[in-house]
C-alpha cells in the first residue's frame, strides 16, 4: 500500500514538474527523436499496438494537450512514461512540438 | 566541306560508283528502278528508366543494341512529362558513355586543385575515407563532419550515413535553388503548392522561365493551356525564350517583384475583385493585408518595377476575371535577393486573393502517392554539440537542407565549432555557390574532402578522395515519389539499362555501406535496394508491377477539394496573409518593401539564369549538349555597350568585389541596360573535363554570396559588376 | 492515293528547346557540327523584346513532291520513295559531289563529315522499320510534330489538316510541294533562299562559298540558322536584320 502511495505521489509529482518543464519545450530535439523512436516508435507505428505518431500527427496545440500530466495519465503506456526522465520527455515534446503539423517545420518521424 | 573545287570522281568514290553499278547490273541493289526500299528493322532491346540528366527525373526507354544503349526515348505512358524527352535527356546516351568519366578511386597527391592522383584500389580507397571519418569525428565529434549530396535517387542513403555516422550538417543544393520560394508558401499555405498548369486560363510568371527551364509538367502544360487560349504575362529582367512566347512581356527593374504583387494586391482589394468568400472562409489577416498595401498603388510600382501603372492595373483586373484559373506561377529557383522568402510570399498572398488553392487550374495541394520512407534509429552522439553548424543565423532554416551559404561561413571561421570533413555526391557547389573563392577557402580548411561523381567536376578537383560513381543506367535504385498536379501523382525506379558498369564505378549506395561496415555501422545497412523498394511500395499493390511493366505507377488520389473540412497547416489554421509567427519572430508578418539598390554608375547588376540545354554546372561537358552552348558569354545591352565602347564578341573582364572573369560581350537587346548575365558552369578549373578547356567565363567566381536572412537562401543577384574592355591581343 | 508521309507541324508550340535536333542527332548518328533537322526564328538578339509572341520554326527534309535534289544528283543515289513518298539517298551510289546540296533550297542536305555523302533526314527510316516514329516527333516536349500518312484520312496528319488551316514554306522561284506542312502561323512561309541547280554556269564559284557558310550557319543553330539566310542573300543583308517585319502575333 505504501508502496502504491508512494508510486502514485510520484506520477503526480513527477507530471506536475513535467508539465512546468513542458511548458518551455527547450529540450534538445534531436535527443527528442531519438529517444521517442526508442521509446514511442515501439507501438505507435503504423504496424504497431498504438495509433501511429509522427510530429505531424498532431498541431501544436494538440501536442500541448498531449503532454498536461492529466492527460498523460489516462494513456495506456502511462507506465513508459513514468520510466522516463524529465529530460528525455522534454526532449521528445520539444522534437514532436517543433515539428508539428501547424509548425514552422512540420514534419514526419521517418 | 571541300566543296570549293573542280568535281572530280576521286579513287575510292570511283570504285564505289563502280561497285554498285556492277551491282545494280547483277539486280542485287536497284533503288533507282524499284524505287522503294524499306530498311531492316533494328534488333532493339527497350527497357525502362528514368533520366538523370535533371532534377526531373522522367521515365523514358533505353533502346539497347548488343548491350549498348543506343538511342533513349520518351516512355509515352509517363503523364508527368506529358511524354517527351528533351535536350538533355536525348543527350544522356552521351553521359554515359563520356570519355571523361572518372574510371578508378583516386588519392590527391599534390596541392589541393593541383591535379596530381593517385590511383588506388576500393579497399584503399574506403578504407583511406573510413579512417578519415573516424580520426575526425574523434577529435572534433560526429558533427565535423559535412555532408552534402544533390538530387538524386541514392541521395537518401548518403543522408542516411550522416544520420548514423552522427553528423547533422547536412545539406542539399536547395539552399542555392529554392529554399526561399518553398519557406514563404509554406507559411502562407501551409504547405508548398503545385500548379495546375493545365487548367489554368492566366498565368503572371515573374522571376521563372519555364520554357527554357523546363519542370514537368508545368512547362508542357503551360504551352498546352496557352494553345487553348490560357494568357502568359512574363516579368524579367532578361528577354528569355519564355519572354519571347509570352502574350506580355515587361523588362522589371531586377529586385522589385514584391513592388508589382503588392500593386495587384492594392488594385484585388481596393477595386474588390479578390475572391470574398475564399477568402473570407480560409485566409487570416484580410483587414491587416488591405491596410498595408493601400500605401502600395500600381502608380507607386510603377517608379519602382518600371511596369506602367495602368498595365499592372489591367493585369490585376484580368487576373480576377480569369480567377480561380489564374495564378502568380509560384516558380522554383529563388535563390535571388535578401529578402526573397518575403518577395515570394507576396506572391502567395495574391494567389490567395485570387482564391485559386485547391482548385482546377489553380494551385493544388500535394497529392496521396502513398510511398514509403523506410526509415531506421539512428543512434544518438552524446558528445555532439546541440545544433547544426549554420544554425541560428537564417531565422526559418530548413533542418534537412541546410544552408551552404552559412554553413560555408562557420566553417571558415571554426565557430561555432570546427568542421574539418566534407563528403559530396553529385553535386557542385564549386560551380554553384556564388563565390567560389570562397568556396576554395573553406577547402583548404578541411583535413579531408572525399568527392562522388561520374565525372571530375570542378568539385571533385579540388577533394583529397574521389570516388567514381556508376552512372544512371548502370545503377538499381530506389522509387522516387513525384508531384504532377493534375498530371500524376506517381512513382517511377530505375533498373540497370546495361549490364556492366564501365570502369570501376560503384553505386554510392555501395559505397555507403562499405564505410558503415568499416565503421561498425554495418547494422544501419543491413538491406538491399530491392529490400528498400519492396518497404517503399509496401501500401502500394501492384505498384511494382506498373513499374515493369509501364515504367510509372500512378496513384488516383484525390487532385482538387483535398482541403474540405481540413484546416491548414499553418498556425491559425488559415491561410496566412498575416503571418504572427513572424510577427512574433520579428520578421514582418507582411511582405514590406524595400527598394533594391540600383547599380553604381557604370556598373551592372549580373543575374543568374537557365537554357533547356545546360543543367546547372552538369552537362556543359557533354558533347552533344556542348554543339547548342559552346561556351558561355556575357549579355550586356547594345546602349551600356557602347557607352563602353564595347562590340559584339569583344573580350572583356568582368569585375565585382569577389572576384572577377574573363570572357567575350554579346550584345543584345534581351537584357535590360542595368543588367548583365551568364550561363552558369564555364570557366571550369577541373582538367578532367576535356571539352570545357579554356571555355567560357565562371559566373561562381564573380557572384557574390548574398543572404536570405529568413530562409538561408543563397542570394545570387546582389552582385554589382564592372565591365572592361579588354585590348584584343 | 498512294501512301505519302508527311509531317503537320505547330510552330507556335515550339519553344527552341532543341529536343528535337538533339533526338535526331543521337537516332541517326550524325556527325558533330551537323545536323539534319533545324529551329529556325528571327535574331532574338536584335528584336525589340515585348512586341508579342514570337515564333520558332522547326524543320527538316520538307520530302517534297516535286524534289529538285533528284534532278540534281548525277547518279540516280538521290531517289523518291514509291511505297511511301518519302525522298531518300542510296549511300552506295552517291558519289559525294556535293550538286544536290544547293538544290534543296531548304538547305536540308549536307555532306556526311564521316561517310563523305550527301545526308539529311529520311523521316527515320530505320525507326519506322522497327514500328517506332521519326525521333524528333516522339521526343517534341510540346508535341508540335505530328507525322503520318496524308493519303490516310484516319491519320493524325490529314485529321489536323482537315480541321486547321495549313501552309507549306514554298520558295517562289524553286516551288517543290513540300510534304511538311504548318499549321497555324509558321512564322516566315516565303522561303527565301533560292534552288541552284547545277546546269548553271559558273555553279561552283558561286555556290560553293554560301554552301560552306549556310552549314557553319546551322551548327550555330537557332539564330545561327537565320545569318546562314542572310549569307545566301547578299542583296538583302539587312531583311533578317529587321524585326518589325518579322514580328508575328
Amino acid at each position: 500500500m505504501k508502496k502504491i502511495l508512494s508510486l502514485i505521489l510520484g506520477i503526480v509529482l513527477f507530471l506536475t514538474s513535467v508539465g512546468l518543464v513542458f511548458a518551455y519545450g527547450d529540450g534538445n530535439y534531436r535527443k527528442g527523436k531519438y529517444l521517442f523512436r526508442k521509446n514511442c516508435r515501439a507501438c505507435h507505428t503504423e504496424a504497431g499496438q498504438a495509433k501511429e505518431l509522427s510530429p505531424l500527427s498532431k498541431t501544436m496545440a494538440e501536442w500541448e494537450q498531449a503532454f498536461k500530466p492529466e492527460t498523460a495519465a489516462g494513456y495506456p503506456c502511462k507506465d513508459e512514461w513514468a520510466k522516463l526522465s524529465e529530460s528525455d520527455l522534454n526532449d521528445i515534446y520539444t522534437y514532436l512540438y517543433k515539428h508539428a503539423a501547424d509548425s514552422a517545420t512540420p514534419a514526419k518521424c521517418k | 566541306m571541300g566543296t570549293n573545287q573542280p568535281l572530280t570522281l576521286s579513287r575510292r568514290n570511283f570504285l564505289k560508283v563502280a561497285g554498285a553499278a556492277a551491282a545494280a547490273g547483277t539486280g542485287l541493289i536497284r533503288p533507282n528502278s524499284a524505287n522503294s526500299a524499306t530498311p531492316e528493322a533494328p534488333s532493339f532491346e527497350s527497357k525502362y528508366s528514368v533520366c538523370d540528366m535533371c532534377f526531373n527525373k522522367c521515365s523514358l526507354i533505353a533502346r539497347v543494341r548488343n548491350g549498348v544503349v543506343e538511342k533513349l526515348d520518351p516512355n509515352p505512358k509517363f503523364h508527368k512529362s506529358r511524354g517527351m524527352l528533351c535536350a538533355r535527356g536525348n543527350a544522356g546516351v552521351r553521359q554515359l558513355y563520356d570519355p571523361d568519366r572518372l574510371k578508378s578511386p583516386l588519392l590527391r597527391k599534390g596541392e589541393r586543385g593541383e591535379g596530381k592522383w593517385q590511383r588506388l584500389t576500393w579497399d584503399q580507397a574506403l578504407d583511406h575515407a573510413a579512417e578519415q571519418l573516424l580520426k575526425i569525428g574523434e577529435q572534433y565529434t560526429r558533427c565535423g563532419v559535412m555532408f552534402m549530396a544533390g538530387a538524386d535517387m541514392q541521395s537518401t542513403f548518403v543522408h542516411r550515413f550522416a544520420d548514423v555516422y552522427g553528423s547533422y550538417n547536412k545539406l542539399s543544393h536547395e539552399s542555392m535553388c529554392l529554399i526561399a520560394g518553398t519557406r514563404g508558401f509554406l507559411d502562407t499555405f501551409g504547405e508548398v503548392p503545385i500548379p495546375d498548369m493545365q487548367y489554368t486560363k492566366y498565368v503572371v510568371m515573374s522571376g521563372a522561365n519555364r520554357f527554357e527551364a523546363l519542370v514537368t509538367p508545368d512547362s508542357m502544360d503551360l504551352m498546352k493551356a496557352m494553345a487553348g487560349g490560357c494568357k502568359l504575362v512574363v516579368l524579367d529582367p532578361r528577354y528569355t525564350k519564355t519572354a519571347a512566347l509570352a502574350h506580355e512581356y515587361f523588362p522589371v527593374r531586377p529586385g522589385t517583384d514584391m513592388a508589382v504583387m503588392l500593386a495587384f494586391a492594392h488594385v484585388l482589394i481596393t477595386e474588390g475583385l479578390y475572391d470574398r468568400e475564399f477568402v473570407e472562409q480560409k485566409c487570416y489577416g484580410i483587414e491587416q493585408l488591405a491596410e498595408h498595401v493601400k500605401q502600395y498603388s500600381p502608380e507607386w510600382a510603377e517608379k519602382e518595377c518600371e511596369i506602367p501603372a495602368e498595365a499592372i492595373r489591367r493585369i490585376a483586373r484580368e487576373m480576377a476575371a480569369a480567377a480561380p484559373q489564374a495564378m502568380i506561377y509560384p516558380g522554383r529557383r529563388s535563390s535571388n535577393y535578401r529578402n526573397s522568402t518575403q518577395i515570394r510570399r507576396a506572391y502567395a498572398i495574391v494567389n490567395a486573393l485570387l482564391g485559386n488553392w485547391d482548385r482546377p487550374g489553380g494551385l493544388t495541394a500535394a497529392r496521396m502517392v502513398g510511398l514509403k520512407s523506410p526509415g531506421y534509429d539512428a543512434p544518438f552522439y552524446e558528445s555532439n554539440p546541440f545544433e547544426r553548424i549554420d544554425h541560428g543565423v537564417a531565422k526559418l532554416m530548413f533542418e534537412e537542407e541546410g544552408s551552404l551559404k552559412i554553413a560555408r561561413d562557420a566553417v571558415l571561421r571554426e565557430e561555432p565549432y570546427p568542421v574539418k570533413g566534407f563528403f559530396t555526391y553529385k553535386t557542385n557547389p564549386m560551380q554553384t555557390a556564388a563565390n567560389r573563392s570562397k568556396t576554395i577557402e573553406m577547402i583548404r580548411k578541411l583535413d579531408f574532402m572525399c568527392t562522388v561523381d561520374i565525372v571530375m567536376s570542378d568539385t571533385a578537383w579540388m577533394a583529397d578522395l574521389v570516388l567514381p560513381s556508376q552512372a544512371a543506367f548502370e545503377r538499381t535504385d530506389p522509387c522516387s515519389a513525384q508531384q504532377g498536379s493534375s498530371a500524376c501523382a506517381c512513382v517511377v525506379m530505375r533498373d540497370p539499362v546495361v549490364s556492366d558498369p564501365l570502369f570501376e564505378s560503384k553505386p554510392v549506395f555501395w559505397m555507403m555501406k562499405e564505410l558503415a561496415d568499416r565503421l561498425d555501422l554495418g547494422e544501419y545497412f543491413d538491406l538491399s535496394i530491392e529490400e528498400y523498394r519492396k518497404e517503399q511500395l509496401r501500401d502500394l499493390p501492384g505498384a511494382m508491377d506498373a513499374l515493369i511493366n509501364d515504367g510509372v505507377y500512378y496513384n488516383p488520389s484525390k487532385l482538387y477539394g483535398v482541403y474540405e473540412g481540413r484546416i491548414f497547416k499553418t498556425k491559425t489554421h488559415k491561410i496566412e496573409l498575416f503571418n504572427e509567427t513572424y510577427q512574433q519572430m520579428g520578421l514582418d508578418p507582411l511582405p514590406v518593401y524595400e527598394s533594391p539598390t540600383a547599380p553604381p554608375k557604370n556598373q551592372f547588376r549580373m543575374v543568374v539564369g537557365r537554357t533547356a540545354t545546360i543543367t546547372q554546372s552538369s552537362s556543359q561537358n557533354n558533347s552533344l549538349l556542348q554543339e547548342f552552348e559552346p561556351e558561355n558569354d556575357l549579355w550586356i545591352h547594345p546602349d551600356s555597350a557602347a557607352a563602353l565602347g564595347i562590340h559584339d564578341g569583344d573580350p572583356v573582364t568582368v569585375s565585382g568585389k569577389v572576384g572577377e572573369q574573363r570572357i567575350r560581350a554579346r550584345v543584345t537587346r534581351r537584357t535590360r541596360p542595368d543588367t548583365v548575365y551568364m550561363h552558369t558552369g564555364y570557366g571550369v578549373l577541373s582538367k578532367g573535363l576535356s571539352r570545357l578547356q579554356g571555355k567560357g567565363a565562371c559566373i561562381a567566381q564573380v557572384l557574390e554570396d548574398g543572404l536570405d536572412e529568413i530562409s538561408g537562401n543563397m542570394a545570387m543577384h546582389e552582385t554589382f559588376v564592372k565591365i572592361t574592355k579588354e585590348k584584343k591581343s | 492515293m498512294k501512301t505519302q508521309l508527311a509531317m503537320v507541324i505547330d510552330a507556335s508550340r515550339c519553344w527552341d528547346c532543341k529536343a528535337c535536333m538533339a533526338a535526331c542527332k543521337t537516332a541517326n548518328k550524325v556527325p558533330e557540327g551537323q545536323w539534319r533537322n533545324w529551329i529556325k526564328s528571327v535574331d532574338l538578339d536584335l528584336v525589340e523584346p515585348g512586341g508579342g509572341r514570337l515564333i520558332f520554326q522547326p524543320g527538316n527534309c520538307m520530302h517534297c513532291s516535286e524534289p529538285l535534289c533528284i534532278k540534281a544528283c548525277p547518279t540516280g543515289a538521290t531517289y523518291r520513295n514509291e511505297a511511301d513518298g518519302t525522298v531518300l539517298i542510296n549511300r552506295e551510289l552517291c558519289i559525294g559531289c556535293g550538286q544536290c546540296l544547293p538544290a534543296c533550297p531548304y538547305g536540308a542536305r549536307f555532306r556526311h563529315a564521316e561517310l563523305r555523302v550527301a545526308d539529311k533526314c529520311d523521316f527515320c527510316a530505320e525507326r519506322r522499320a522497327a514500328g517506332l516514329e521519326p525521333a524528333c516527333v516522339a521526343t517534341c516536349p510540346t508535341k508540335a510534330r505530328a507525322f503520318g500518312n496524308l493519303a490516310d484520312p484516319e491519320s493524325e496528319v490529314a485529321r489536323l489538316l482537315k480541321r486547321n488551316e495549313s501552309v507549306q514554306l514554298v520558295q517562289a522561284k524553286s516551288p517543290t510541294d513540300p510534304n511538311i506542312r504548318y499549321l497555324g502561323n509558321p512564322g516566315r512561309t516565303d522561303w527565301p533562299v533560292e534552288a541552284q541547280m547545277p546546269s548553271a554556269f559558273g555553279f561552283w564559284k558561286n555556290v560553293a562559298g554560301p554552301v560552306v557558310k549556310i552549314f557553319v550557319g546551322f551548327s550555330a543553330l537557332g539564330f545561327g540558322a537565320m545569318l546562314a539566310k542572310q549569307l545566301f542573300l547578299p542583296d538583302h543583308p539587312e531583311e533578317d536584320r529587321q524585326p518589325e517585319e518579322k514580328r508575328h502575333e
